[in-house]
């Protein structure tokens, strides 16, 4: 009879088990929650390196490669032979849209140009040097010589979360008509 | 063996004790993830907003090369006297609105200001005909500073 009185009982068991049952259960909460924001931020990076990517291509595209136009949705071929991908891609079971909206932007240039008119002026001797006041260039379109030579090109990424909840990022970026 | 009563409960409760702990430690990581994501966007800001910098600091430089050349010299080679004035207006140091040194608002008009800095550098001349010149720019959004950097090889040549 004495030796049924020894050890690990059943009650003690079933006890124990449900301890360890009730404290399993925040634990499983949080694993749960923990997936979830690990699958909504990498949906969030792939997004972000998404129109990362087509903000870089556009950047180094050729200045005429990248038409002006809003929320642009139509892949871009490029005179190097590269695409653009806009629109929608598939992505992890996600869709995403991507899109540019591109438009020219007037900017100044200022500067102090050199009076090489003035008699004084040597080349070689910095002392005969003299500055004028301060000019600015402006490439804002007024005439064929002063073309508007910068676009402001935004990329922008739209997705639907599981939820329904709507997610989008847009980033910035300036191209310059470098070519001559 | 009297004292091993109740053993059960012991050991359970001090394994229940340490899946508590693994689980805030898991809970606190997981906080933290978001914040590791707004830095990622905002590397990528930053990094897009330097180059887009960097293409108008070398069309600002195409378009007005020998501006450049005389207010470079006169206001970091020569010693002749130096006059850091010319310099300073090509590099569009306090002036309002400039698109190589100043703040810019985030393109959703929301978050922190991108402070942004560009620089000339010529690296090297070989008899006024070639040179090296190195424009870099910083960026610096919400902690994080990217900076892009570029050197244009040049031929100069009297028109």
């Amino acid at each position: 009879m004495n030796r049924t009185r020894l050890g690990i009982t059943l009650i003690e068991i079933i006890l124990a088990v449900g301890i360890l049952a009730f404290a399993l259960i925040p634990i499983a909460g949080v694993i749960g929650q923990g997936l979830k924001g690990t699958q909504k931020n990498y949906r969030d990076i792939l997004g972000v390196q998404l129109i990362e990517g087509v903000l870089n291509q556009a950047v180094s595209a050729r200045y005429e490669d990248i038409p002006v136009g809003n929320a642009q949705v139509n892949d871009i071929t490029l005179s190097n032979g590269g695409v653009i991908d806009l629109g929608s891609i598939n992505k992890n079971v996600n869709t995403y849209n991507v899109s540019l909206t591109v438009r020219e932007v007037n900017v100044s240039f200022k500067y102090q140009p050199i009076k090489i008119g003035e008699s004084t002026f040597n080349p070689n001797d910095t002392l005969t040097w003299q500055f004028d006041v301060d000019h600015t260039l402006s490439l804002d379109g007024s005439s064929a010589a002063k073309a508007r030579r910068v676009k402001e090109i935004i990329a922008a990424v739209q997705w639907q979360e599981p939820n329904g909840v709507n997610k989008n990022y847009r980033l910035k970026s300036y191209l310059a008509r470098l070519e001559d | 063996m009297k004292n091993k009563k109740g053993i059960a409960i012991v050991i359970v409760l001090v394994l229940a004790t340490a899946l508590l702990i693994m689980g805030g430690s898991y809970w606190t990581t997981i906080k933290q993830i978001r914040p590791v994501t707004d830095n990622f966007l905002q590397k990528a800001e930053a990094s897009l907003l330097a180059e887009g910098i960097l293409n108008i600091a070398i069309l600002k430089f195409k378009e007005l090369p020998s501006d450049f050349y005389y207010s470079y010299y006169i206001g970091r080679v020569t010693s002749n006297p130096k006059n850091m004035v010319p310099l300073n207006a090509f590099l569009e140091l306090n002036t309002t609105n400039s698109l190589l040194n100043g703040t810019m608002t985030n393109v959703d008009g929301k978050g922190n200001d991108a402070i942004y800095q560009t620089d000339y550098q010529v690296l090297s001349q070989d008899k006024y005909t070639n040179d090296s010149i190195r424009i870099k720019v910083t960026v610096e959004l919400k902690g994080i500073t990217r900076v892009v950097s570029k050197i244009l090889k040049l031929n100069r040549r009297r028109l």
